[in-house]
């Protein structure tokens, strides 16, 4: 049988523990906890996969209902919106506050614990098969692997797999796409970042920047990494 | 002399006498959320819960050595174990199987099983079930939002009006919200039936009949059982938009009265509960006593009730009992008069509602019980959860000590009354005597208003009492039997052949139907009859307050008069905040005849007289209160 998971394991934003404090205490914790400069180190929540992962369904700020609050790392989180598909955005900073999702039975989207760096566009970036329309986007579902998530869905019907990671500097992260059954080339949408950059081995911009293309392929991978001015 | 002696006997071994339940608390490890949403056993035994945190956590229930299964799940609140390694749970935006492929007991995979219903942000979306029927398709429902609560979303993955939702008053914000659904096993929805407002509870019956709860509230009179069969619509309107027959047209008031299918078996509020939860068979096999394939719903309330269903005519209907309630709470009611529970006399008027509580030693029931499963040793888990409406979640159990009850077995309807069997032989002579029993019967509005008052309510004679032979059945012919009504039955003063009282001497049966087929044809939405004014009076009667309380306040309030209770609700606390009784008496009267909105607080205006409504204040001042306020001190 597996080893029962210990309870200090738990980040202490999303610790049952310290919701169940009065709000008055749990207040006077989190500023203590922060002014001891503890804070920015803790690791959010144990995974089920390697420390520093963790994935969580909830109500996001900005996001779509029932997005993914997702930990890749001490100081780097992402959302990713299950409806509309792909990432909401990227932050630095502590993961985010569950407690307000939790706290009563009105309740309200989780507070992000950091500043967000990176934003996706509305429409589902990622264009298979040489068209330039936004696919119909169909969640299935994601794979939880050491150190990373991998989430599945369809693009028209053909499956995709996309594992995400952080990147070795932990300033970033590494998205890995996998097509099953592509049909032709594809493209990447990306807004315009700044001081996030964007790129990709098997891809080249085309000449506004604004997308990655590459030939037909079953693999490819996009980087985003944070520039080292950003706090 | 002899006679006193005999009682004192008679009283010492009814002490000694062991009680027929037990209940345990379940401890849960320190890093668990307490609120636990869903309680289930895998093939193999193990118990398997998860919490509104999102969490599914397993053990060994002998051993209880917890392991984290899963989390990160978006509120579920119901499990499908197929195996230790594999279970399907319902969560807000979808129905997804959890599995553990690298064999550590710890999940990996999370699989869309479907999704294809509409979400918003709105915190009363609630997802229930999944329960698999025999066909192997999950069954679940969803629940309507509420307009109290925010609807702002983005990228919805159905179109949504958040404009024309903020326009209606009971809206249905995406498709199926206000339905029951199944999800075939190669993942399909297919809309099954519609018309519910919240229904918290979906059970499916060892003959694979799809049962759900529903909680009272606008068009759902009082909470209750419903056997749900495809294509019917069972009173909320709100659900209709989805319907693909209507193509966008709202039913008149009197369509939906013809639409309707009225609930299997009503759950009179206030007196069996008043927020039920899951419903489930008991399939033990006499392993938690005598009451073999009879249904138990939890409460949100501190209740258990019990449904014994028949079919007449073709189609379920039923009564209900109260099974087990927290006892401490009636204490503490009786207390502030100086009286003991215990020593309340059979059939005191209030007192009959909660002196069914078998007093529990130990262990107190909670609130919250919205979850209930049957463990393979025969003893029944109880999961608990209040989040926003009180306090106390967690697990307990229910454990059946072998001590056969002494309850109202089944109450089955007959051509010209009800046939009434026994747990126990019973004292054939007070069987047989007509006024061992008091009927009467009374029925709900079908309205969009929060509730309905009880009306046509009247007392109905029994006019033959036949018994069998053992003692075990009693046949009882009634003055009256009509469809459309809501049976009300005590028998507080029977016994049984040893002389122990009836546990829960209170049923209610609901005749949809007679055996004939006959069904009620009057309207719903109004009385058929005026009500009969009370003579004049010189002061109000706390007696009737008391009743009054016990049955329409009570679930929220709680009988300790220290609310918390109902969803929706955020009852006052009469005895923590004296404030609260500390205003005059007519703003409180104007409080009890209008609600409170913005609290959840229903208005009773129009569900209880002005008399009414005197003697519940009454009530509550002597009973929480520790003067009345206009008294001058």
């Amino acid at each position: 049988m597996p080893t029962p998971l210990a309870p200090e394991t738990r980040g202490f934003f999303c610790n049952w523990a310290s919701a169940r404090l009065p709000i008055r205490r749990r207040i006077f914790a989190r500023w203590a906890v922060l002014w001891a400069g503890i804070m920015p180190t803790l690791t959010p929540i144990a995974s089920g996969a390697e420390p520093g992962v963790a994935v969580y369904r909830t109500m996001m700020p900005e996001c779509g209902p029932s997005s993914f609050a997702v930990a890749l790392g001490p100081s780097l989180g992402l959302s990713y919106d299950p409806g509309r598909g792909g990432v909401n955005y990227v932050w630095q900073g502590e993961f985010v506050d569950l407690d307000p999702t939790w706290r009563t039975k009105i309740n309200k989207p989780a507070e992000l614990r950091g500043t967000i760096v990176y934003r996706e566009s509305v429409r589902y970036p990622l264009r298979l098969g040489g068209t330039g329309r936004p696919p119909r986007f169909e969640f299935r579902g994601y794979v939880l692997l050491p150190g990373a998530v991998e989430f599945h869905y369809l693009l028209d019907g053909v499956f995709v797999r996309e594992e995400i990671r952080a990147s070795a500097s932990g300033r970033g992260l590494v998205r890995r796409f996998q097509v099953d059954d592509p049909a032709g080339p594809w493209s990447y949408a990306i807004d315009p970042q700044p001081k996030v950059n964007v790129s990709s081995p098997e891809g080249a911009w085309n000449e506004a920047r604004t997308a990655l293309t590459a030939p037909r392929s079953r693999e490819f991978s996009l980087h985003l990494e944070l520039e080292a001015s950003r706090p | 002399m002899n006679r006193q002696l005999a009682f004192l006997i008679a009283l010492l071994a009814a002490g000694a006498k062991a009680e027929p339940y037990r209940l345990e608390e379940i401890t849960l490890p320190a890093a668990m959320s307490p609120e636990i949403s869903a309680v289930e056993f895998s093939p193999t035994g193990r118990l398997v819960v998860a919490n509104r945190h999102g969490e599914i956590w397993s053990c060994d229930p002998a051993r209880r050595d917890w392991v984290r299964f899963a989390y990160g799940l978006h509120e579920p609140m119901g499990l499908y174990v197929a195996a230790d390694h594999d279970v399907y749970v319902g969560q807000r935006p979808e129905l997804t199987r959890v599995r553990d492929t690298t064999g550590d007991g710890v999940a990996d995979r999370y699989e869309t099983v479907n999704a294809e219903w509409g979400i918003t942000d709105n915190w009363h979306e609630f997802v229930f079930g999944p329960r698999r029927d025999h066909e192997g398709n999950f069954v679940l429902a969803i629940g309507l939002p509420d307009t109290a609560g925010a609807f702002n979303q983005l990228h919805s993955r159905t179109p949504i009006d958040l404009g024309k939702i903020a326009r209606e008053a009971k809206p249905s914000a995406g498709p199926w919200q206000g339905w029951v659904f199944k999800v075939t096993p190669a993942g399909k929805l297919v809309p099954w039936a519609s018309g519910f407002r919240q229904a918290a509870g979906v059970g499916v019956s060892p003959e694979g009949e799809i049962f759900v709860t529903d909680q009272q509230g606008d068009y759902i009179a009082a909470s209750p059982l419903i056997h749900v069969r495809r294509g019917r619509f069972y009173g909320h309107p709100a659900s209709l938009k989805w319907a693909v027959e209507l193509d966008g047209r709202k039913p008149a008031p009197d369509q939906l009265e013809a639409m309707r299918t009225p609930p299997t078996v009503v759950l009179p509020h206030g007196s069996i509960g008043g927020s039920p939860g899951d419903p489930v068979w008991d399939t033990t096999g006499g392993r938690f006593g005598p009451f073999a394939g009879q249904v138990f719903i939890g409460d949100f309330t501190k209740l258990i009730s019990r449904v014994d269903l028949e079919l007449v005519a073709g189609e379920y209907q039923g009564a209900c009992f109260p099974f087990l309630r927290d006892a401490t709470g009636v204490a503490a009611i009786l207390s502030s008069n100086g009286a003991n529970n215990l020593t309340v006399p059979a059939g005191t008027d209030g007192q009959k509602y909660f002196r069914d509580a078998p007093p529990l030693q130990g262990t107190r029931l909670r609130q919250g019980n919205m979850r209930l499963g049957f463990a393979p040793d025969g003893s029944l888990y109880l999961g608990q959860t209040t989040r926003g409406w009180a306090s106390g979640d967690g697990l307990q159990r229910l454990v059946w000590t072998g001590e056969t009850p002494v309850e109202i077995h089944t109450m089955r309807l007959t051509p010209r009354g009800f046939a009434l069997g026994f747990t126990t032989p019973m004292d054939r002579a007070q069987l047989a005597q007509k006024n061992s029993y008091r009927v009467e019967r009374f029925r709900y509005l079908y309205h969009s208003a929060g509730g309905s008052p009880r009306v046509d309510q009247s007392n109905i004679a029994v006019v033959e009492a036949s018994v069998s032979a053992d003692g075990r059945r009693a046949d009882l012919v009634l003055a009256e039997l009509d469809p459309g009504y809501i049976y009300q039955l005590e028998v507080d003063g029977l016994r049984s052949s040893a002389g122990v009282p009836v546990a829960n001497p209170l049923a209610y049966y609901t005749v949809n139907r007679l055996h004939s087929g006959r069904t009620f044809t009057g309207p719903l939405s109004r009385p058929l009859f005026a009500a009969v004014p009370r003579p004049a009076r010189d002061r109000a009667n706390t007696g009737e307050g008391r009743r009054v309380y016990l049955t329409f306040c009570v679930a929220c309030h709680q009988a300790d008069g220290r609310g918390g209770g109902l969803p929706g609700f955020a009852a006052a606390d009469f005895v923590g905040e004296k404030t609260r009784l500390g205003k005059g008496d007519d703003e409180l009267l104007g409080t009890i005849a209008s609600g409170i909105e913005a609290k959840g607080m229903p208005s009773f205006g129009q569900v209880l007289s002005q008399e009414d409504r005197q003697d519940v204040l009454a009530f509550l001042r002597e009973a929480f209160g520790t003067r009345a306020a206009n008294t001058p001190p």
